[in-house]
């Protein structure tokens, strides 16, 4: 194994947002020391099994980690550290809220070694966070960003969310032109995604919300990359920007099929070309490493086809895209798809053009077998 | 199992008939638990309704037939033959195959409805083969039984002899003996002769894989054994018999069958085919000169097309119409193809009813997922060369230049509606291109309607309309009357300017307007956006008289991947994938299956 890169999830938020659906549980504060005791052993287990591995990259998602106390974000370095090799030059990010960063100790995470923080925003108005559930406003994150800097930080990346219902591609681009005008070095914009089990999803089932039209959703995308690639930010995936050099390495080795491990309940891991992930029910996950044990609730072991398939489907997600030779045998559908102008070639590369990024799961199914 | 003789004076063959849900196979399941042919812990709701469709749908498809052993309050041993009827209008053929195997019928009236359209046409149908009917009254454990007034009614609307009518509940198992005893009593013992030459009528058959056709059989004079050369005497084939046995309802092996009995016979026959319902059997050596009037074969009135969903599913496909036909000798089917659906089957249905069965089995059973498309009824064209010519598929239509006349059939309409109905009734005819012909008061409260219409009209939604606008109160019937030269004309659907020849229907020129906005309106729910734009047009020929859009997909992306979860993008896209499969290329656009049903399922008050 060639190093590996680290997912370490924590479950926990202040409150839930109505488009939600990850595992993330608000109101769990009693959960916060049995957790992350079960982490800090599902850690060590890992460790010692492959015998204290090298790592690349370091990620702490959620939920909002930075909701759990410093000493507890410091324990689970700590078990890292002690039993995996990681490295001084390592990505090690953490994911915060603005909500949670006046009470986190973003000095603190910079001396255990954090060197990225992706703040959730979502939006620049304060009318759709409140909307979608968001318990911040456009002010607070103003402060929490100044925090983050203010500690020595200085990569960062902002969340941003487009495609609200009730959003209007003029309310977009002033969202884009308030965060570019603090220049951080990384941007994530996601077309929201309306999740049946949610409660936006409800809202929508029944009729109460009206879900942006494709059309608007995808000429706010368009003017995102337009105006953004104007203010010197790179777009290297599907749904996201960076300064020059500053792609998210985390990220990265998803995309390029690099082996991870997902530490946390619900967590997902690949190594090896085997993909294995967690139970997602919090409870079991607490007991079962009280007794020692990996809560792995299954596996998959991919076949050559499955990795073909995936190392395309990854891979054009990328902006540089894919090999010429690793879509050999599928010329016809190469073809095609170059003809409907959702692939271009770039040198020995080809990879998707902004229409093929909009329409990315039917150049995928193409190459689905 | 060796038992002593029944003689034929102690033999009874009976049906039961009746209004859907008016409680047949209930009364069935009580009359085989009370005689003990089936023990109580063995009985399953339903026994004769073997096919789960049957139990699920309550209704009863394949006629069969049971032995019961019942001692009489007179002292004596009877054998009762029951023979199950199917009890809606779709299978009247199959219900006049039955009696003519009987001397005697059970015509339950459910104490809550009172006498129904259908109650009506099995009873005239029974009079009509000089059947001696019992009336029974079901469903008095109901609050809402009014035993009192249906017995008016029966003898009013029927002009049967209600006095002495069983009233039970069958449900409760409440007075079934009085049933059984009217059946002693009143139901004559056949006639017919056992030192005659054999003579037996095929009344249904059924495939076994291991014994080849069963043929089940009314024996008139004569008998017969395993051993026996038997003859066919309308197709002239000639078997040797390997069994003979009753439904009790399973099969039971006996020495022999004679005269007065219903039974089965076996004599590895390979082809249904070579046996036909309505054929006399009699003995190679020892024949009868004279055959038993048989039935008139089963004329299907419906057709429409069956394809696979998936094309390499055509053979699998073709051998489950082979051996659904095995035991349903009323379906019909001949290879068609369809530059939309590829290749698939003409069939032939005695109604809608038939279609749906015949389709839910497809699936069910065989587990196929299939297309179905529009329903057509045969129309008699005659072209301006004064060539005439039968056209059960709107595609063989031959050009509007080349027809001179186009005739549909008409079918006569009874329905019987509880007064205040009438109104919405009639506006349904009405729509439905209907001609009123007359209107008669049962009683105070309950009303024939009786309009003549095309039979196209009612095999849409005629009877969903009917339940929905009565609440459910409505009840009909129909017969076919003939046919009637009418303006019709052949409203083709292009989706992306090419015409989907399974979308092609012939509807009556005022009507083709709103049926040609309707079937684009639908399609645009149904069709997916796709890589370009798509023009759904209804048109009369070169002219469009409908037209709506399918816009362009401008987006199918997953934004996000969270944590390393790409199994769960794997997944949607698989999911992706799968509903593309099911759907149909029409030129270069997929159309999902789902739009064909719609279409077909398409109500005009949409």
């Amino acid at each position: 194994m060639e190093g590996l890169s680290l997912y370490l999830h924590i479950p926990f938020c202040l409150k839930k947002c109505i488009y939600c659906d990850f595992t993330s549980f608000p109101h769990k504060e009693a959960l916060f020391e049995a957790y992350t005791k079960a982490l800090t052993e599902e850690i060590k287990i890992y460790g010692k099994k492959f015998n204290r591995p090298k790592v690349n990259t370091i990620f702490f998602g959620g939920g909002t980690p930075t909701i759990l106390p410093v000493q507890k974000i410091r324990e689970i370095v700590e078990a890292i550290y002690s039993c995996f090799d990681v490295d001084k030059g390592t990505e090690m990010s953490i994911e915060t809220n603005p909500d949670t960063v006046a009470l986190a100790d973003f000095r603190a995470f910079k001396e255990m070694g954090f060197n990225r923080v992706s703040i959730g925003l979502q939006s620049g108005e304060d009318d759709l966070l409140r909307f979608l559930g968001r318990t911040h406003t456009w002010e607070g994150f103003v402060r929490a960003y100044r925090l983050v800097r203010e500690a020595g930080f200085d990569n960062v990346n902002i969340d941003l969310i487009f495609a609200i219902p009730g959003q209007t591609t003029k309310m977009w681009l002033d969202t884009l032109q308030k965060v570019t005008a603090l220049a951080p070095e990384h941007l994530s914009l996601y077309s929201l995604t309306i999740e049946e089990k949610t409660v936006l999803g409800k809202w929508v089932e029944r009729k109460k919300v009206e879900p942006v039209s494709d059309e608007t959703d995808r000429k706010m995308y368009h003017t995102a990359i337009c105006y953004l690639k104007e203010k010197g930010y790179i777009q290297y995936e599907i749904s996201n920007f960076a300064k020059e050099g500053l792609a998210c390495r985390h990220n990265l080795v998803y995309w390029e099929r690099g082996d991870y491990l997902g530490l946390g309940v619900s967590s997902h891991s690949m190594l090896e070309d085997k993909r294995f992930f967690n139970t997602s029910d919090l409870t079991r996950y607490i007991e079962s490493l009280e007794q020692g044990l990996p809560p792995v609730e299954g596996e998959e072991k991919l076949t050559e086809e499955e990795i073909r398939f995936e190392k395309i489907m990854l891979g054009l997600r990328l902006k540089k895209g894919v090999p010429k030779e690793w879509l050999k045998g599928k010329e016809e559908a190469t073809e095609r798809l170059l003809r409907q102008n959702l692939l271009e070639e770039k040198g020995a590369f080809l990879c998707l053009t902004t229409k093929g990024m909009d329409l990315s799961n039917e150049v995928f199914l193409e190459f689905m077998e | 199992m060796p038992s002593k003789k029944i003689t034929k004076e102690h033999i009874r063959n009976f049906c039961i008939i009746a209004h859907i849900d008016h409680g047949k196979s209930t009364l069935a399941d009580r009359l085989l638990e009370v005689t003990g042919t089936i023990a109580l812990r063995d009985m399953s709701d339903q026994v004769l309704d073997q096919m789960e469709l049957e139990k699920e749908r309550g209704i009863t498809i394949k006629a069969k037939s049971v032995k019961m052993l019942y001692q009489a309050k007179d002292g004596e041993e009877y054998m009762l033959n029951l023979i199950d009827t199917p009890g809606h209008v779709d299978f009247t053929y199959e219900v006049s195959r039955t009696l003519a195997a009987c001397e005697g019928a059970i015509l339950v009236v459910d104490a809550t409805q009172g006498v129904e359209a259908q109650t009506l046409a099995n009873a005239y149908m029974a009079i009509d083969n000089d059947l001696e009917i019992i009336p029974v009254i079901n469903k008095i454990d109901l609050p809402s039984a009014q035993v009192d007034y249906v017995r008016e009614e029966i003898e009013t609307i029927l002009g049967l002899d209600s006095e002495s009518a069983p009233a039970v509940s069958a449900k409760e198992g409440t007075n079934i003996e009085d049933v059984l005893e009217a059946i002693v009593n009143l139901v004559p013992a056949p006639v017919g002769e056992e030192d005659k030459p054999l003579k037996a009528l095929v009344f249904d058959s059924h495939y076994d894989p291991y014994k080849g056709v069963i043929i089940y059989m009314r024996i008139f004079d004569g008998k017969v054994k395993a051993g026996d050369t038997i003859r066919f005497m309308a197709s002239g084939k000639e078997f040797e018999v390997t069994e003979v046995g009753v439904f009790q309802p399973s099969m039971m092996k006996l020495d022999e069958l004679y005269a007065g009995n219903v039974g089965y016979l076996a004599a590895s026959i390979k082809n249904i085919s070579d046996t036909q319902v309505g054929d006399t059997v009699t003995l190679r050596d020892d024949p009868t000169p004279e055959p038993l009037p048989g039935y008139k074969p089963a004329v299907p009135v419906v057709f429409c097309g069956i394809y696979p969903v998936d094309g390499a599913d055509y053979e699998d496909l073709k051998e489950a119409l082979e051996k659904l036909k095995l035991n349903d000798a009323a379906l019909l089917y001949e290879p068609e193809n369809s530059v939309a659906l590829g290749f698939g089957f003409r069939c032939g249905f005695l109604g809608l009813l038939h279609l749906e069965i015949i389709q839910e089995r497809i699936e069910r059973e065989f587990d196929l997922d299939i297309i179905t498309t529009a329903p057509s009824v045969i129309y008699k064209v005659t072209k301006t060369d004064g060539e005439e010519m039968d056209v059960d598929n709107p595609t063989n239509l031959p050009p509007p230049t080349e027809i001179k006349q186009i005739e549909e059939p008409y079918v006569s309409v009874r329905i019987i509606t509880p007064s205040e109905y009438v109104g919405p009734i009639m506006e349904i005819c009405q729509n439905k291109r209907g001609t009123f012909k007359d209107m008669q008061y049962l009683d105070e409260k309950r009303v024939t309607v009786h309009y003549e219409m095309p039979l196209a009209e009612i095999i849409y939604d005629f009877f969903d309309l009917l339940k929905s606008r009565t609440k459910g109160y409505a009840s009909f019937d129909y017969e076919q009357i003939g046919y009637v030269a009418n303006n019709l004309i052949k409203l083709d659907i292009k989706v992306n300017n090419e015409v989907v020849d399974a979308l092609s229907f012939i509807v009556h020129a005022d009507k083709a307007y709103e049926k040609g906005r309707a079937v684009a309106e639908k399609l645009k729910e149904y069709i997916p956006r796709q890589m370009f734009e798509i023009p759904i047009q209804a048109s009369i020929g070169s002219k469009i008289i409908a037209r709506e859009t399918v816009k362009a997909l401008r987006k199918n992306v997953l934004a996000k991947c969270y944590g390393g979860d790409i199994s769960r993008k794997k997944k949607l896209l698989e999911k992706q994938k799968e509903g593309k499969k099911r759907m149909r290329q029409v030129g270069n656009v997929d159309i999902p299956q789902e739009a064909f049903m719609a279409v077909l399922k398409l109500s005009e008050k949409e």
